[in-house]
């Protein structure tokens, strides 16, 4: 038995479909905090006279 | 209730802490099965349709109603549904909540003691030798305590070794939550999920490069094993049973219906996204089902005992694969064999207690917050109630004990309560609500389509679900016309078990309904009387 056209078409396409949108989630989550946390940093920075 | 609840230490760590949850034993032992056996590729069609119509859907719901029910102190759905339908019944319907994942994690933490021992077992080379599947079957019942020792032992003289392996493992479960959310949960997902990784992709690997691991067989290859479970045969897509084995792996996958994610939702900040952070879990859950999941056992028992023979272990069962299948494997691996080994059940253990933590949660949360016991009272009230089904489970698994509770709690019970949960969310809390909580301070656009799914298609997929497993199980499991495990009626000798399992199961769920009673009752004369 070996793996048809089809066989990999599926195999290639779901693990492609998976890799891809867990690299997106976890790109966009270290994106998202990063971003959070310098607007934090921002925010604190006190300017004085 | 305004009070100050724990909450977690990081994004990253919630994600993780999320993913464990999800990531469990089925990932790598359910999952390549019910692809295998329901039309291998094609069965990913159904798969999908399940994952994007029930499974990212009631993740959603779930993250938004934990995280709604936190802001209000409530860590557990009986607090949540009452805030969010305002109905007497609501607040005991959420009890389930808490019963349900009780129930579960009574005999999955049995489950993953035996992850634990055959982790030990792998190192120390005490399966070596026994290389057979009828002397690797005996093996395991005589670790277990199911075979009939009256004319001698092989292996273990008793249920002791499993015994000391399951009260390690429940000490472990215990020491973890009595250290709380962001130090104890948290700290174990670091560790624990990437080691689960790790371990994983070394074991991937490995199998893809075992070729042919006999030449005078060249019929028995890993190729071999991936086609069987990736070329489609479409003629299943005909099968109901295929929709509903693959809508009920989405369930069990991602630990949806459990009362867990509530439990850990309501730890996050009023404002913080959940949108990205529950499809992150989500995502990294599937990775670990689909992609590394489905290349280890199959492929590699292929590689190992060929096709008709991996056919036959996969019918019998997923523990048949993950400790008879694979412990003979492991012999053949050559000098690495006992380190293939360990990190196969090692990885399994990680991915169990990753999850036992989960369920455990809710009862802790509960005491915690509607109570306001301390952390280690609470600890040790789970603790026990762990230990009564726990020991049941220990002593009476050849009576069907656990296998009654795994229908019960681990499979129907999460349907039902999935039912309940959305219709709540979308009808009783109304779905423009609802909408507003998922999307409150996301970090991607939700598509506005899944508001018209929440509200109309996942109730309507899930009543189907739960009238097709009622007819073709529930009904004949209840009046004893079929075991959940085999197709075969009870024998007259485990009515008297099984019974006492249902009484467990409906005794938790009592106790709880009761506590809910009894807090709702003072709460509300204490409102009176101020």
């Amino acid at each position: 038995m070996t793996l048809t056209w089809a066989g990999w078409l599926f195999m290639l396409s779901a693990w492609g479909t998976i890799a891809g949108l867990t690299a997106y989630c976890m790109w966009k989550v270290l994106m998202t905090t990063e971003k959070k946390k310098r607007r934090g940093d921002e925010q604190a920075v006190i300017i004085t006279p | 209730m305004s009070q100050n609840r724990e909450n977690w230490g990081s994004r990253i760590g919630l994600i993780l802490a999320m993913a464990g949850n999800a990531v469990g034993l089925g990932n790598f032992l359910r999952f390549p099965r019910q692809a295998a056996l329901n039309g291998g590729g094609a069965f990913m069609i159904p798969y999908f349709v399940a994952v994007l119509l029930l499974g990212i859907p009631l993740m959603w719901v779930e993250w938004a109603i934990g995280r709604f029910g936190g802001s209000h102190g409530h860590g557990t759905t009986p607090g949540m549904f009452a805030r969010m339908w305002r109905h007497p019944l609501a607040k005991y319907l959420g009890a389930l909540g808490i019963a349900i994942p009780l129930s579960f994690v009574m005999y999955y933490t049995y489950v993953e003691g035996w992850t634990l021992a055959y982790a030990c077992f792998s190192a120390v080379k005490h399966y070596w030798g026994v290389d057979t599947f009828a002397e690797m079957s005996r093996f395991l019942a005589e670790f277990q305590g199911k075979a009939d020792l009256s004319q001698g032992h092989h292996y273990f003289s008793g249920v002791g070794l499993a015994l000391l392996f399951y009260c390690v493992t429940l000490g472990i479960n215990l020491f973890v939550l009595s250290h709380g959310v962001a130090k104890g949960i948290e700290r174990l997902a670091k560790i624990a999920l990437p080691a689960l990784f790790l371990f994983a992709i070394v074991l991937v690997v490995r199998v893809i490069t075992l070729g042919t691991p006999d030449p005078s067989h060249p019929e028995n290859s890993v190729a071999a094993g991936f086609a069987y479970i990736w070329n489609p045969d479409f003629s299943m897509l005909k099968n109901p049973t295929v929709w509903l084995a693959a809508a009920g792996q989405i369930f069990f996958t991602l630990s949806i219906g459990t009362g867990a994610i509530h439990t850990y939702a309501s730890y996050v900040k009023k404002n913080d996204d959940i949108a990205l952070t529950g499809l992150s879990t989500s995502a990294t859950n599937e990775f670990a089902e689909v992609i590394l999941g489905g290349s280890i056992a199959i492929p590699v028992a292929v590689a190992f005992f060929g096709l008709a023979e991996t056919q036959q272990i996969a019918r019998e069962g997923s523990f048949d694969l993950g400790f008879q299948a694979m412990p003979i494997i492991f012999q053949k691996m050559g000098a690495l064999g006992p380190l293939y080994g360990t990190l196969w059940f090692a990885l399994l253990f990680f991915a169990g207690i990753t999850s036992s933590v989960a369920l455990a949660q809710p009862v802790m949360a509960f005491m915690q917050d509607e109570f306001r016991w301390s952390r280690q009272k609470a600890t040790f009230f789970t603790g026990s109630l762990m230990a009564i089904g726990g020991l049941g489970c220990v002593f009476f698994l050849k009576h069907g004990f656990l296998d009654e509770m795994d229908f019960w709690a681990g499979t129907f019970g999460l349907v039902i309560f999935a039912l309940i949960e959305v219709l709540i969310f979308a009808w009783a809390f109304g779905i423009d609500n609802g909408w507003k909580e998922i999307t409150r301070g996301a970090d991607i656009k939700v598509p506005r389509v899944f508001k018209f799914i929440i509200k109309y298609v996942t109730p309507v997929y899930l009543l189907l679900m739960l009238v097709a497993w009622t007819w073709q199980d529930a009904v004949p499991i209840l009046l004893f016309a079929r075991q959940p495990a085999e197709n075969a009626p009870y024998p007259p000798g485990d009515i008297p078990y099984v019974l006492a399992a249902r009484l467990l199961m409906l005794g938790t769920f009592a106790l709880f309904a009761v506590l809910v009673g009894v807090i709702w009752r003072r709460r509300h004369r204490q409102e009176g009387l101020l």
